[in-house]
């Protein structure tokens, strides 16, 4: 099965859940909703009564943002106007890159970790749903489902964290290598590409173990293992076995993503937005940004599911 | 003598023989010395030099230095022709050695850099990263001739702080006494390994940036020796002089210096000689190497001298040469127009190499300004630290102020002046992050950049660094000597906090009154060396008025300054109780009289305005009223609350200290206002939203994982 029909396979599965995946969504948005309204709430105690309350339903205020982030503490300490539009999927994307929010907000770490559960919770369920001739699924099922693979897929979680420490250790040996190895290169463009040629490998890796625990996964709904460490041999195998599709279809989904990041780019709300049609509308969009990548990553799943039951 | 060195003198110094280095090439040098000294001795007396004479060229240097890429060795031979022009005698000379500073990680440099919290370098530099600087001889040259040997009384000595392995100063002892106005010359030889870059000076690869390199003679004032050790958040200090350098380098390798090059020579073994002179600095600065793409225009402005400007970009960065031009010419007009005029008739702009981490510095005619790959315009980079660095030739170079004791005056009065001009000069400047910085490199030093062009930036907030400045606002007493500065927050308080309070002196006082201040200071003080109690006195002489108040509130001593808008009220007036009416006693209970129409009503306001800091400013209040009349109050802000309470037909709605936000030292501005309704829950939403967003792709990205 080539890329192009596993991904447009996928989507069709994908397209079959789009409550399944507004559900998500939702947990989602439920999980990281208390700190948002702890944000709230200082921004309003903090500005209520003050003159930047205009200024800041009409844009920002440097000033304000130097006064008001250093009264903060905890996680909501990382609110910076750095954060806004593509900014934020930037931002994210850079704090895994180099490890920093591993070291600086366990809050927000626990935050994400919980939905992480959830969503291994909801996966068997999401799973069974992308199966060939699965039927539309339903949220009891997907829960009964989910439950049942919950254990396996936790330790098989546990599995994959272990090849994600090792590709960190990795990077973490590598880069100061490669700074050293750059250290009398007086061109920027050079050292650019050497780092790029190591972020390649590490980029590369980590994909690696994601495919292994994409297709593990697979394996344990369709296979109906129960072995986590059995299903991983599995996925490696499977990965060792269809190097080049195993790729293209990751590799066409990575476009896809960048093509939705791109969009998000020209999309995304600014600061500026003042009225409350406008500020609603600003959040709706990137809502809807964060479901459409939710959505992809379903579909991707979807995708391995049908290369996976072609091939096996 | 002042200054006599007479040519046959200055040719025996042909005859000295070289220590290591290729002999001819040195005897050329020195020979060009002798001439140097003619036309220095020329210039002195007032015969034929052509020039000006800005400073009292008191040190003056004849240097011939040659650079082995490979080794990163220099070796240099100087002749220094020092004349005494304080009113007492001295028996000593003293010498910086800022290369020793690298030398081990014992040196006072190293050993506060570690304090200031910064990555332990002294376990990360390898063996060719460390420098020194070795004298290997010294001798003081006689009028008749003769030479005396000073090494045997060679010894370093660290005054600041004791530190016995420091090796940053060293001292002489000489013969006889400089009477005052007598001169010395003496002849040094030298080795200095180029360090892997510290404080911006260094090689990467084949990338050489060459500053503060050679023995410098410290400043001998007030009867005694300012020869302070090198500290790691403090700069420099020199006298005067003229500089005549003779550099050799490899051949086609470009050359940028203090000065203007007057003479090249090829040498049969693959070098070139360049050599540069320079009158009225106190440094003298180089950089070499073979990738340097060179440019050159002109500055030109009606009532300014022309300037020429040499530009050296790194082949990467062609894209942005005009950026850098258009920079320093605003610097130049602006600079030159506000304060006074730049006197040198040229200005080298160096752009350096990628991680030579030798950007953002000043040197006399030459500075560093500093760009990356990728760098849209909008971001600030390079246009404020070249705006800054071109700025520095008038705080710094021209006005030299000593760097260790009032490193505020240089870069408090630059930081201000440089902000000025980017608001001046630049429309718009963007909030901007950086992203993808190797793993362990600051993150603001990132490949890719991204502007965030609905956040802007003020010259307030973002230029005068008001972020800085609150966070280390009252950690030290601003006049304390700089060196002795918490090193954590020196910088804090020498450039953000000066360019503040000198933001709030433009605003208290008016522009046109700073502007005759400042170009006031430049004047007098050009080409010599001011104090904080200098700047005070112009301050005051030339605003008209005494100053010394806020001198002492704001940079005598360390204070805080925090005004505020404590309670805002405003009910109508509703008289209840006996009141009198038309001789009788009348009872009211407090409603409307029957038949008062509501525009009748009345209400009286109450604002209470608190002082939570130590620091003292006289402000005003603004009451705005809900038909939209202002009300503005004084208040001299002396003791530590006060109530204004007014009277009048309409409702009040808000009240601000300070409105117009003359006081930028103000720590919390946000409660220097205050609404009478509290204002509604979207602004924080707008903004909490946009956080949510990150916080749940952060989710998404965790999930991604598993
Ligand atoms: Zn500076």
């Amino acid at each position: 099965m080539r890329a192009l029909r596993a991904s447009g396979e996928g989507t069709k599965r994908m397209l079959r859940a789009p409550g399944l995946i507004l559900t998500i969504w939702a947990v989602n948005l439920i999980i990281a909703a208390p700190l948002g309204l702890v944000l709230l709430e200082s921004i309003h105690a903090f500005t209520k009564s003050s003159a930047y309350h205009q200024k800041l339903l009409e844009g920002f205020d440097t000033g304000w943002y130097e006064e008001f982030s250093s009264s903060l503490s905890g996680p909501i300490e990382s609110f910076s106007p750095g954060q806004v539009g593509i900014g934020a999927w930037l931002d994210n994307l850079d704090r895994w890159w180099d490890g920093e929010v591993f070291l600086e907000q366990p809050a927000l770490l626990a935050t994400a970790a919980a939905f992480v559960l959830v969503w291994l919770f909801l996966l068997g369920g999401v799973l069974e749903g992308l199966r060939e001739g699965a039927p539309r699924p339903r949220l009891s099922t997907v829960l009964a489902d989910g439950a049942g693979r919950f254990p396996v897929f936790l330790r098989l979680a546990l599995l994959t964290g272990v090849g994600y420490y090792f590709v960190f250790r990795l990077a973490r040996w590598l880069f100061p290598k490669i700074h050293i190895a750059t250290a009398d290169l007086t061109v920027e463009r050079d050292v650019l590409l050497y780092n790029l040629a190591g972020a390649a490998l590490v980029v590369a890796l980590v994909v690696a173990v994601r495919m292994v625990a994409d297709y593990a996964k697979i394996a344990i709904v369709v296979e109906r293992r129960s072995s986590a460490f059995i299903a991983a041999m599995r996925g490696v195998r499977f990965v060792v076995a269809n190097p080049v599709r195993v790729a293209g279809i990751a590799g066409l989904y990575g476009a896809v993503m960048l093509g939705l990041f791109l969009v998000y780019a020209q999309l995304a709300p600014g600061a500026a937005e003042s009225t409350r049609f406008a500020i609603l509308a600003a959040v709706a969009v990137s809502q809807f940004f964060l479901v459409a990548k939710l959505a992809l990553r379903v579909a991707f799943l979807g995708s391995e599911m049908a290369f996976f039951e072609v091939s096996s | 003598m002042t200054a006599a060195v007479d040519f046959v003198k200055a040719r025996a110094l042909c005859r000295i023989r070289p220590l290591r280095m290729n002999r001819s090439r040195l005897i050329a040098g020195l020979c060009a010395a002798a001439n140097v000294l003619v036309w220095l001795s020329a210039a002195e007396t007032g015969h034929a030099s052509g020039t000006d004479i800005r400073s009292p060229r008191n040190a003056n240097y004849t240097i011939s230095v040659s650079l082995d890429p490979e080794s990163k060795l220099l070796e240099g031979r100087q002749v220094i022709l020092w004349r005494n022009i304080q009113a007492e005698p001295t028996q000593e000379l003293r010498f910086h050695l800022y290369w020793n500073a690298w030398r081990n990680n014992e040196s006072t440099w190293l050993r506060e850099d570690r304090y200031r919290g910064r990555s332990d370098r002294g376990d990360e530099i390898r063996g060719e990263d460390w420098s020194f600087c070795e004298v290997d001889s010294i001798r003081l040259l006689g009028t008749e001739g003769g030479e005396t040997d000073l090494m045997p009384s060679f010894r370093y000595v660290a005054p600041d702080d004791g530190n016995e392995n420091d090796r940053t100063v060293f001292t002489v002892d000489l013969p006889a006494p400089v009477a005052p106005g007598a001169s010395v010359e003496v002849e040094l030889a030298w080795r200095a390994k180029v360090p892997r870059t510290f404080a911006r000076t260094g090689f990467r690869g084949d990338y050489f940036f060459l500053a503060h390199w050679f023995p410098k003679l410290a400043v001998f004032e007030r009867g005694a020796w300012t020869a302070n050790q090198f500290h790691s958040a403090t700069e420099f200090y020199s006298d005067y002089g003229v500089y005549d350098v003779e550099m050799t380098v490899p051949e086609g390798w470009v050359l940028g210096a203090t000065g203007k090059e007057v003479e090249r020579r090829r040498q049969d073994d693959g070098t070139v000689t360049h050599r540069y002179q320079q009158e009225d600095v106190h440094a003298f600065t180089w950089t070499t190497s073979p990738d340097y793409v060179e440019f050159q225009q002109r500055f030109e402005e009606p009532g300014l001298p022309p300037v020429d400007i040499r530009l050296l970009m790194q082949p990467e960065h062609l894209g942005q040469t005009e950026r850098h031009f258009v920079a320093t010419k605003a610097a130049l007009r602006l600079y030159g127009k506000w304060f006074g005029a730049y006197p040198y008739g040229h200005v080298t702009v160096i752009d350096p190499a990628y991680g030579s981490g030798a950007g953002g510095m000043e040197y006399p005619t030459l500075f560093t300004a500093g760009t990356r790959l990728f760098n849209p315009f909008g971001g600030g980079r390079p246009e404020g630290v070249t705006i800054h660095e071109m700025g520095h030739q008038f705080w710094y170079g021209v006005v030299g102020n000593n760097e260790f004791d009032h490193a505020w005056i240089d870069e408090g009065l630059n930081s201000f002046s440089d902000a000025r001009v980017l608001d001046e000069t630049y429309d718009q400047w963007f909030w901007t992050e950086r992203y993808f910085a190797p793993p362990g490199i600051e993150r603001r030093r990132g490949f890719l950049p991204l502007l965030f062009r609905e956040i802007s930036k003020t010259r307030e907030i973002d230029g005068n660094g008001f972020g800085r400045y609150r966070a280390m606002a009252v950690t030290d007493v601003q006049t304390r000597p700089t060196w002795q500065y918490h090193p954590q927050t020196a910088s804090g308080i020498s450039y953000s906090r000066s360019a503040i309070w000198l933001h709030t002196l433009e605003r208290y006082l008016g522009w046109p009154t700073l502007q005759k201040i400042l170009s006031t200071f430049y004047e007098r003080w050009s080409f010599r060396h001011p104090t904080a109690e200098d700047f005070f006195a112009t301050a005051s002489e030339t605003a008209g008025r005494d100053l010394d108040w806020f001198f002492d509130e704001v940079v005598r001593t360390a204070k805080t300054f925090d005004y505020a808008i404590d309670s805002v009220s405003s009910d109508e007036i509703a008289p209840r109780g006996y009141f009198e009416s038309d001789g009788e006693l009348e009872l009211l209970a407090g409603e409307d009289p029957e038949g008062d129409d509501s525009d009748a009503k009345s209400y009286r306001s109450e604002v209470v305005v608190r002082r939570l800091g130590s620091g003292v400013f006289p402000v005003d209040v603004r009451l705005e009223f809900a038909d939209g009349t202002r009300l503005e109050r004084e208040w001299d802000g002396l003791y530590r609350w006060k109530r204004f309470s007014e009277e009048g037909p309409s409702k009040l709605v808000s009240a601000t200290v300070d409105p117009e936000r003359v006081l930028l030292l103000d720590v919390n501005y946000a409660n220097n206002s205050k609404l009478v309704e509290p204002g509604d829950l979207w602004p924080a939403f707008k903004w909490a939203a946009k956080w949510l967003v990150w916080v749940q792709d952060l989710m998404h990205t965790m999930a991604y994982f598993a």
